[in-house]
């Protein structure tokens, strides 16, 4: 559905996007993932024929993406990262204007879309909160069916109850055969999404992997409170543990991949409270390279 | 489509377009109205000027109605008036879509950038045609108010020669726009060659040495002959209109090859 070969861009200094190879197969979720200014934008700008790659190829949907731009944009659903729309307009006029503007859509599939996510369709969408614009985005990136979707960032302004909406969206998108290719910077998204995750760091593509493969390579810290003290040198023994400390009464432990052992360990104390701190993608990127180390 | 997308952005402007067509309006029914009453003292008033002004605000013959409408309105105020309305829109019309963050989600609808900017083309066109119809019914009312004297195809030849001056200017801003994505340099380009323009073209009398570049100025083009007494330029019209298209093609080509959004 999508592929691209030493694909690159460079605009300014430090910016765009370096020999990427990407491929995406048809019927998968896949998410593409890194941090702010890694270059995500920049790819997607390039899959949508927004801009012009400086070197390398990039297809979608067997067409090129600068030449045939135009029959790859109708046929694909995108959402354009901090996109705007029309601040006059009501959400339904600027949904009839894109429908307009793409020959016309399903009334029935449009309907179902805007009761789905809720979207305040009467109110100008200048008074409109960050995430009913997003929705918005959301139902012009999908009311014409596509078989190939792009979204950038698609949760970003989303509350939890939405972003659980969306999430059965996509799979309900990957049950019907389409193709869902979306960016995220949060780990824990794309681990609920997405079969593969391609990550993506200083405008280099660095790995590829499948979702369970990534969860193994993720590193999360955990904070126990305990009733009595217990020693962090008792954690440090477990394989996987990288390093567990005192702190201010609570034991800090990272751990890297599963917690099974951990939470065996743990258990035989009296334990208080834990909290669970979301791997962060610095530390997925860290442990990538350190893995990748000779010895 | 390219219906839609024009009428989308007209919909949007049409409180300013009202406003430019009946402000102008308003005036040339005003400045034909008081016609009657300085008739008497003009032909004194203009004869004690110097040449030099004469020339500069093409003051050939005030003492008829035609001359008194070229010399207040026609070779400045309404110039002024279609060209500020031309250069807003269409600066704002792309360039202000690409700062807004709209345009990659309209151009993901894949209508094409060549259609878009068709559209706003189109767009900017209905806005001065809108005030082009303003301007004429104006000056037929005028007309009437200073006791007739003026046919109604001098009077069109009038309306259509301001809006193909503004048309001119239009789709300069557009297609600055288009090349660069930057509306505060479509507009700044757009108003400097027009304001350059104007001063050769008034200039151009008193100056010797700017004569020869009279010729290049669409001030030039828009009016070298009184239209509300010589009717109809079909020559210099059609230079007008004929540089319109190339810089149309211009803002299609150059907008077709560059990337957009970043």
């Amino acid at each position: 559905m999508i592929d691209t070969a030493r694909l690159t861009k460079y605009y300014g200094r430090d910016r765009g996007v370096t020999d990427v190879d990407l491929e995406v197969r048809p019927g998968e979720v896949y998410g593409f993932l890194g941090p702010n200014g890694a270059g995500k934008s920049t790819t997607i700008h390039l899959l949508m024929g927004q801009i012009r790659p400086s070197r390398g190829r990039a297809t979608v949907l067997g067409l090129d993406c600068w030449r045939d731009r135009d029959r790859i944009q109708r046929r694909v659903g995108f959402l354009p990262g901090e996109f705007a729309m029309y601040e006059r307009l009501t959400g339904q006029r600027m949904l009839g204007y894109l429908a307009a503007l793409r020959g016309g859509v399903s009334r029935q599939v449009l309907g179902d879309l805007i009761d789905r996510f809720g979207v305040e369709m009467g109110r100008p969408i200048r008074d409109l909160s960050m995430g009913n614009k997003q929705k918005l985005g959301l139902v012009q990136a999908l009311m014409h069916q596509p078989e190939l979707v792009i979204l950038d960032e698609p949760t970003l302004g989303l509350d939890p109850l939405m972003q659980q909406e969306f999430q059965r969206l996509v799979h309900e998108l990957r049950a019907a055969g389409t193709t869902v290719f979306l960016s995220s910077h949060t780990l824990s998204e794309v681990e609920r999404l997405a079969d593969r995750v391609g990550i993506i760091r200083d405008g280099m593509l660095v790995e590829v992997a499948e979702v369970s493969a990534l969860r193994h390579m993720a590193v999360r810290r955990i904070d126990f409170e305990f009733a009595l003290p217990v020693d962090p040198a008792t954690f440090e023994r477990i394989d996987n543990v990288r390093r567990a400390e005192m702190e201010g009464g609570l034991v800090r432990v990272e751990v890297e991949g599963p917690v099974v052992e951990l939470m065996k360990v743990a258990a035989d104390h009296e334990i208080i409270d834990l909290h669970v701190h979301e791997a962060d993608l610095e530390e997925v990127f860290l442990s990538y390279y350190r893995a990748d180390e000779p010895t | 489509m390219i219906a839609t997308v024009a009428a989308r952005n007209v919909g949007d402007r049409y409180r300013s377009v009202l406003g430019y067509g009946i402000g102008l309006g308003l005036m040339i029914v005003w400045v034909m109205a008081i016609y009657p009453s300085v008739q008497g003292e003009l032909g004194a008033y203009v004869d004690a000027m110097p040449d030099a002004m004469k020339s500069m605000f093409r003051i050939e013959d005030v003492t008829s109605l035609a001359g008194f409408v070229q010399a207040e309105i026609m070779s400045f105020m309404g110039p002024l008036v279609f060209i500020a309305l031309a250069i807003t829109s269409g600066a704002s019309t792309i360039a202000g879509e690409e700062r807004e963050r709209i345009l990659p989600i309209v151009l993901a609808t894949g209508i094409g950038r060549g259609r878009l900017v068709a559209a706003k083309l189109a767009a900017v066109a209905v806005q001065l045609g809108a005030v082009g119809v303003c301007t004429l019914i104006a000056l037929m009312i005028g007309t009437m108010a200073a006791g007739g004297g003026i046919t109604v195809a001098r009077l069109t030849a009038g309306a259509v020669q301001l809006t193909a001056l503004g048309l001119l200017f239009g789709a300069l801003a557009v297609a600055v726009g288009a090349a660069t994505g930057r509306k505060s340099v479509a507009a700044g380009v757009a108003t400097g060659v027009a304001l350059g323009s104007y001063l050769i073209d008034a200039l151009a009398g008193m100056a010797g040495w700017l004569e020869p570049l009279q010729v290049v100025s669409p001030f030039h083009w828009h009016a070298p002959n009184n239209p509300l007494v010589a009717g109809l330029s079909v020559g210099w019209l059609a230079l007008l209109l004929a540089t319109t298209a190339v810089l149309a093609v211009v803002a299609v080509v150059t907008f077709d090859r560059r990337d957009v959004g970043v």
